[in-house]
């Protein structure tokens, strides 16, 4: 790397930090804004968002109770299996998606606020969190129902679920720059991933042949180890899924920093 | 106060530049090498790639706390480029713009705005997004709606409001929230006349209280009478920087020489001007001959500042009252360039006077003066009169503005009395309507008619609006 690439490296980093300070007010009330526009028209306002998650629940459960529908050799009730799958999975790929069309979505805020990249970034991990707070308490809610949760697997779900918030913007900040070249990386990227739901042990258990898209799969690592929560963890468990969200932070990480050289430079 | 110039800059810009690729869309491959390349923080290949063009190259200046800054250029030359640039709203691709204080641009007004949010909903967003409370400042939410004139639609949605009531919104709410520098590109011709006018004495207002200012205008009048320094861009590079009268007039001798350039060939011989040599001159330099000719002719040599104010004709005739012509204000907006309701002065008295007596009737061709007088209720440091000739159908003959040579531009808050000498009246026998615009910086204080004139023929024919004085020379030839 070249004197003049390590010094612009050095105040990106020194911009990046910078811009921290300002952006989880600016981040929080663009999210705010944003939730409110999505729910601004309708009469029930952000239960709306409590609904869909809901809904997915309530399907699995009116399939388990006709019998129509039971895995064997799983460690939970199917119902709990794929709606805790289901949600974590549709976190990670809504906190993609949601950032990887960041700046297209934000270039009129972009060119009218001299706002740090930062805000627009925690903007994005805060909507995700939002959705994530949504889902969560159906997950826990049904393992009650279900008489297998205890408190403390709770607690520890409640900590170690914001990792596949974080998982899903992290990669979509990845790709946001490239989306602003070519509309076709948004549209692959929700092609390839919608097919994942299914690949990454949300519904189904990966076993037999499937079993190989478990391998190096985060968001299916993910899953499983978070599933494991609900339940009995133990150590066995934790750590992979403590070196799981140290991964996520590093990609987050890189992200960020791809996304702060980016933004200002291509919008 | 201390001396503006040893105040920290609000932003200071070293060697900056914007480049962009000329072909985006179609080299996909090459974007994406850009954004890596970006991302990896390796240098640009811009230079040497003929698919690039550069905006913007090698700018550096400061903006200091009071600046008021004239951008002017031709269209295309990068002036929204260094707007941008100096707003944060776009990184610089060479160079570092460093900002310190909170900049509002006036860019793209009402782009931030979300369409399917409410008016009000918008600015709590916005003032938010600035960091301020709406819940600690109520009294700012409803200062931006009275601004913005928007009245009941402010609870509807943005998408039902008219693209005026947008950029009123937008506007008002990047105005009121305090900023330490307003960048204006083009924006100050939002909704009518009137609300025009209420921007650019907010504008005032607030450049007397210290805000600095960056203006990008066409009009070169508004650049003189609204700043105290001019940037000249053209072609992306810094052509000047200096006092505003300077460097408009070397902008207006380059247009004056571009135009001659592109201009057919007149059929009397002239001897053509030599080409403009950009050098890449950062102070302002002299004026030319050319242009100071052009200058001294549009300000009248025998300009004159008299002692004894009681040698007017209003002073000494004090019981003489002026009545405004029977012209109704709708008339003045539709006919005679718009009416704009008086403020901040007392006291207008006008008169025309004809051998010395005061008279509406006024012959072809002879001379006359207009007397006026006021008294501004509070300072006024950027103080300039225009009188506006129309025909009674509106037509626009004439202006005689104190602008030409900044005459009461430090006025201050003492009474104006002034008189108007006119060697000649060369307008046709007719009616004339005169009116008149009282402007602090470029914002009206007042702007309405102040007389009538009836002008009766002598004893030549005119058979046009003018009656140019001739004389002619024939020469006896003999066969």
């Amino acid at each position: 790397m070249s004197s003049t690439a390590f010094s612009k490296a050095k105040q990106t980093l020194a911009d990046m930090f910078g811009g921290v300070s300002s952006a989880p007010r600016q981040g929080w009330n663009l999210a705010a804004r944003d939730i409110r526009i999505e729910y601004v028209h309708t009469k029930m306002g952000l239960f709306w968002a409590f609904i869909e998650p809901l809904a997915i629940a309530g399907v699995f459960i009116a399939l388990r109770s006709s019998g129509s529908l039971e895995v064997s050799g799983l460690n939970m009730p199917f119902s709990l299996f794929a709606v805790s799958g289901i949600l974590i999975w549709q976190t990670f790929f809504d906190g993609m998606m949601m950032s990887l069309t960041s700046l297209q979505r934000a270039s009129g805020l972009i060119g009218n606020y001299a706002m740090p990249p930062e805000s627009l970034m925690m903007a994005m991990v805060f909507r995700s969190l939002f959705l994530l707070c949504m889902r969560v308490p159906i997950v826990l809610g049904l393992a009650a129902a279900q008489g297998l949760l205890e408190w403390q697997n709770a607690l520890l779900f409640i900590a170690m679920s914001p990792i596949c918030a974080l998982g899903g913007v992290a990669v979509g900040l990845f790709f946001a720059p490239f989306t602003l070249v070519s509309g076709d990386l948004k549209l692959a990227v929700g092609v390839i991933a919608r097919p994942m739901l299914y690949l990454s042990g949300a519904v189904f258990p990966l076993t037999g042949g499937l079993a190989i898209f478990k391998h190096g799969n985060p968001v299916a690592l993910t899953i499983e180890e978070l599933r494991f929560c609900l339940l009995s963890p133990s150590l066995s468990h934790i750590l992979p899924l403590f070196y799981v969200a140290l991964g996520i932070m590093a990609l987050f990480c890189v992200s960020w920093f791809a996304y702060h050289r980016t933004m200002r430079a291509y919008v | 106060m201390s001396d503006v110039s040893t105040q920290r800059p609000i932003i200071s810009a070293s060697q900056i530049g914007r480049s962009f690729p000329r072909r985006r869309q179609n080299n996909v491959s090459r974007n994406f090498n850009d954004i890596l390349g970006n991302i990896f923080c390796l240098p640009p290949k811009h230079d040497r790639d003929e698919e690039e063009f550069w905006a913007l190259r090698d700018v550096s200046l400061d903006i200091r706390p009071g600046d008021a800054v004239g951008v002017i250029g031709r269209n295309g030359s990068g002036k929204t480029t260094l707007m941008k640039l100096l707003s944060g709203l776009l990184a610089p691709t060479k160079g570092h713009v460093s900002i310190n204080g909170e900049i509002q641009a006036l860019i793209n007004l009402g782009a931030g705005f979300n369409q399917r949010l409410s008016g009000r909903e918008n600015i709590l967003n916005g003032m938010r997004m600035r960091g301020i409370s709406p819940k600690r400042s109520p009294e700012l939410v409803e200062q931006i709606i009275d601004f913005a004139e928007v009245g009941a639609f402010i609870d509807g949605p943005v998408e039902t409001y008219s693209s005026g009531m947008k950029s009123r919104l937008g506007f008002a709410l990047c105005i009121f929230l305090r900023p330490d520098l307003i960048v204006i590109d083009e924006a100050l011709s939002v909704g009518d006349l009137a609300f025009q006018n209420k921007c650019k004495l907010h504008l005032q207002a607030m450049k007397q209280q210290g805000v600095a200012m960056l203006l990008v205008s066409h009009s070169m009048t508004s650049i003189r009478q609204f700043c105290d320094r001019a940037l000249w861009i053209h072609a992306g590079e810094l052509q000047a920087d200096g006092p505003v009268d300077q460097v408009t007039a070397q902008y207006l001798e380059f247009i004056d020489q571009e135009m001659s350039r592109n201009a057919e060939p007149a059929a009397a011989l002239t001897e053509a001007s030599p080409p403009m040599q950009h050098a890449p001159t950062q102070p302002a330099r002299p004026l030319s001959a050319k242009v100071a000719q052009r200058w001294s002719n549009l300000t009248p040599k025998d300009n004159k500042v008299i002692d004894d104010p009681d040698k007017s004709f209003l002073a000494q005739n004090p019981q003489l009252q002026w009545k405004r012509p029977t012209i109704s204000e709708n008339q003045v907006e539709e006919l005679y360039g718009g009416h704009i309701e008086p403020t901040g002065f007392q006291d207008f008295r006008a008169v025309v006077l004809s051998e010395g007596q005061p008279t509406n009737a006024l012959q072809v061709n002879k001379p006359f003066a207009i007397e006026f007088g006021f008294t501004p209720q509070r300072p006024i440091n950027d103080l300039n009169v225009s009188l506006v000739f129309h025909t009674k159908d509106g037509k626009r003959l004439s202006t005689i503005s104190t602008l030409n040579g900044d005459l009461l531009k430090q006025n201050g808050d003492s009474r104006v009395l002034c008189r108007v000498n006119i060697a000649d009246i060369p307008f046709a026998a007719g009616y004339y309507v005169v009116t008149i615009s009282i402007h602090e910086g470029n914002a009206y204080l007042w702007r309405d008619a102040i007389l009538e004139l009836k002008v009766s023929p002598n004893r030549f024919m005119v058979w046009n609006p003018i009656s140019m004085q001739y004389q002619y020379n024939i020469f006896k030839v003999s066969n």
